[in-house]
């Protein structure tokens, strides 16, 4: 598991970690089954609170990505296709929503937003 | 299960006053105990240590209040600060004895075996250990014993770079089991920032806040921008402004953001800044 | 009872700094005293060890006071068993002062110039007296922090030199009166001079007593200030 903590980004802590695993879950780069390492071990090895892990890990859960076991920890759930569908198209929605809060800062219309949307849609 | 529990403190001085401090510090976790010098912090530790009488409030470690058995209250509290708080002419082994005498749950080869890793000299007084050794003893006292509540009262300061890093991996190693906390204080912020789970705020003897650091952390977001940018509106919203010939900058609960203009700059603040602004607030 | 205990060894283990210091006097007592004759100088000796007993007596009291807070006062006893420990310390720390004194006598006794009742009797009577200003002294320090370190060094050095000028002028005075035999002081110094030990034992008791009293007064002076 590869998790790496920028101070610099927007995103809080808590957030990276939970992204960070995500990714690498969503990759298959963390199998299922694989036992996370526990909430005040990650906590010190990434020498954040323990709090901030704990927020990770219980978003993780909630979104049916791990599962706590009361004495083993936190495991890595079966990948379900329609979870993973619906990550993929929560990141289209955001992106989409970044390019129409840029688009709107500089005024661009919704005809010339569909136009290029339509462009890159022919590139594909 | 509460490792600490503080309710409705108070001490009354000539010319200070420490009023109402309350907070609860679950098993587990650290809290930084931040404020100003001459903010209240160690006055706060000595009356949770019992070192000084409080006139009122109840202090509870583990659920057990001093009077109901002084002895073992004062064994669960492990304590470290920026003095060397041993007797000068005394060597480590002189304090071993002493360690062992008095303390139940006293181990002296886990005591030793730390002295060693930490390489402090068997033979010499304790006039002549640096800072960092003194610290490092302290600590070797407490960790070779069981206890529940270790209190550090501005324990890293002036202590350099890779011994303040020690002292930070020395706390989080203390809390892995889940069943003992830290109460830190300082009025360096960023010696606690990363790890600590709860911040405290103390200003003039009272409470300012007291939440878990992502609480506080979502909770202000730092605002940076043109003066074009300062509307009256936001500047009321701002705590701590500081204004310059090319800007502003300060501190803005993050659901008042929207009333700023998009070209102002958001960012994640430190606790320091968030501390600051507020002391910078309250003194205005 | 315990805590005390370990807290008057904590004491003897203060005072390693003043091992050299204590070693040299009693040296320097040894060199007077086989100097001195007479009776009265075969117990001067023991007055001289209290003397400086009782000034070094105070020097838990200085040691404590450079030491940051922080350990001490956080070892798990009751706040009164520090004092307990602390007078206890004084206790025999005075009663060591006492017998390393009376040595010096021993080649007194083998010229037959006093008998060994009489350093007996004399030494118990000095300690009683040493223990009284002695718990006098730890009163004081407990009821009174000197912060200033020169004032301190001075305070720390009056009860050993009133006991010891003190002592030796009412052993003067005291041998004077008991010339004159006919007036009731005189008697009643007759009396006590062929009753000793009953004297001796009477300021022995008196002193233990006095000396437990001040270290419970003091005891919950300083239970006061913590709980």
């Amino acid at each position: 598991m590869r998790i790496v903590i920028s101070n610099q980004s927007e995103l809080p802590i808590y957030a990276q970690i939970r992204e960070q695993i995500k990714e690498q879950i969503l990759n298959g780069l963390i199998n299922e089954g694989t036992v996370l390492p526990s909430i005040r071990q990650l906590a010190k090895e990434l020498g954040v609170s323990v709090i901030t892990t704990t927020r990770a890990y219980n978003e993780l859960e909630s979104e049916g990505f791990i599962s706590s076991v009361q004495g083993k920890g936190s495991i890595v759930r079966k990948r379900d296709n329609n979870m993973i569908r619906e990550q993929y198209l929560k990141r289209i929605e955001e992106g989409l929503e970044s390019a129409f809060a840029t688009a709107k800062l500089i005024g661009m219309s919704k005809e010339e937003l569909k136009e290029i949307f339509e462009a890159l849609l022919q590139e594909e | 299960m509460n490792t600490l529990e503080v309710c409705g403190l108070q001490k009354n001085y000539k010319d200070f006053c420490l009023k109402d401090i309350s907070l609860e510090l679950p098993a587990g976790y650290i809290c930084g105990y931040v404020g100003q010098n001459g903010a209240g912090k160690t006055t706060t530790l000595d009356l949770i240590t019992h070192q000084k009488k409080s006139d009122g409030g109840v202090i509870k470690i583990n659920g057990m209040e001093y009077k109901e058995n002084p002895k073992k209250y004062k064994e669960m509290i492990g304590y470290v600060r920026d003095m060397c708080y041993f007797p000068n002419d005394f060597t480590l082994l002189d304090i071993q004895r002493i360690l062992k005498d008095f303390y139940e749950t006293f181990e002296e080869d886990k005591f030793m075996n730390l002295c060693k890793k930490w390489n402090l000299p068997e033979k010499k007084k304790i006039k002549d250990y640096s800072k960092g050794m003194s610290i490092r003893l302290m600590f070797a006292g407490i960790l070779a014993r069981d206890t529940k509540l270790l209190i550090l009262d501005e324990a890293t300061n002036g202590l350099d770079p890779v011994v303040k890093q020690e002292v930070l991996e020395i706390l989080q190693d203390y809390i892995q089991d889940g069943e003992r906390s830290v109460l830190f204080s300082t009025h360096i912020l960023s010696d606690i920032e990363q790890i600590a789970d709860y911040i405290f705020f103390i200003h003039k003897g009272k409470k300012i806040f007291y939440d878990t650091k992502e609480e506080i952390a979502e909770k202000y977001l730092l605002v940076k921008g043109g003066l074009e940018e300062l509307t009256d509106a936001a500047s009321g919203k701002i705590k701590g402004l500081k204004k310059t010939s090319v800007g502003f900058e300060g501190i803005i609960e993050s659901d008042e953001s929207t009333c700023l203009s998009v070209k102002c700059v958001l960012e994640k603040p430190t606790i320091d800044k968030i501390v600051v602004a507020f002391i910078k607030d309250m003194e205005e | 009872m315990m805590d005390a205990v370990r807290f008057m060894k904590m004491d003897f283990m203060k005072m390693k700094t003043q091992a050299k210091l204590m070693a040299l006097v009693v040296l320097v007592v040894i060199a007077f005293a086989s100097k001195m004759m007479g009776e009265t100088m075969g117990v001067w000796s023991i007055l001289y060890m209290i003397f400086m007993g009782i000034i070094l007596c105070s020097t838990p009291f200085s040691i404590d006071n450079m030491v940051a807070d922080g350990f001490i006062k956080l070892l798990p006893a009751r706040a009164r068993q520090r004092v307990f420990g602390r007078y206890m310390f004084a206790a025999v720390f005075l009663i060591v002062c006492t017998v390393l004194g009376s040595f010096t006598s021993i080649p007194y006794v083998i010229k037959g110039q006093i008998t060994v009742g009489y350093i007996l009797s004399q030494g118990v009577i000095f300690l009683s007296v040493g223990l009284f200003i002695n718990s006098l002294q730890y009163v004081f320090s407990y009821f009174f922090e000197i912060k200033n370190q020169q004032w301190l060094s001075i305070i720390r050095l009056l009860p050993g030199f009133i006991f010891f000028f003190g002592g030796s002028v009412l052993m003067d005075t005291l041998g004077e009166m008991q010339e004159g035999t006919r007036n009731k002081i005189g008697m009643v110094l007759n009396y006590a001079m062929e009753h000793q030990g009953v004297v001796a034992f009477v300021f022995l008791a008196a002193a233990v007593v006095f000396t437990m009293l001040c270290a419970v007064v003091c005891g919950k002076r300083e239970e006061r200030k913590e709980a």
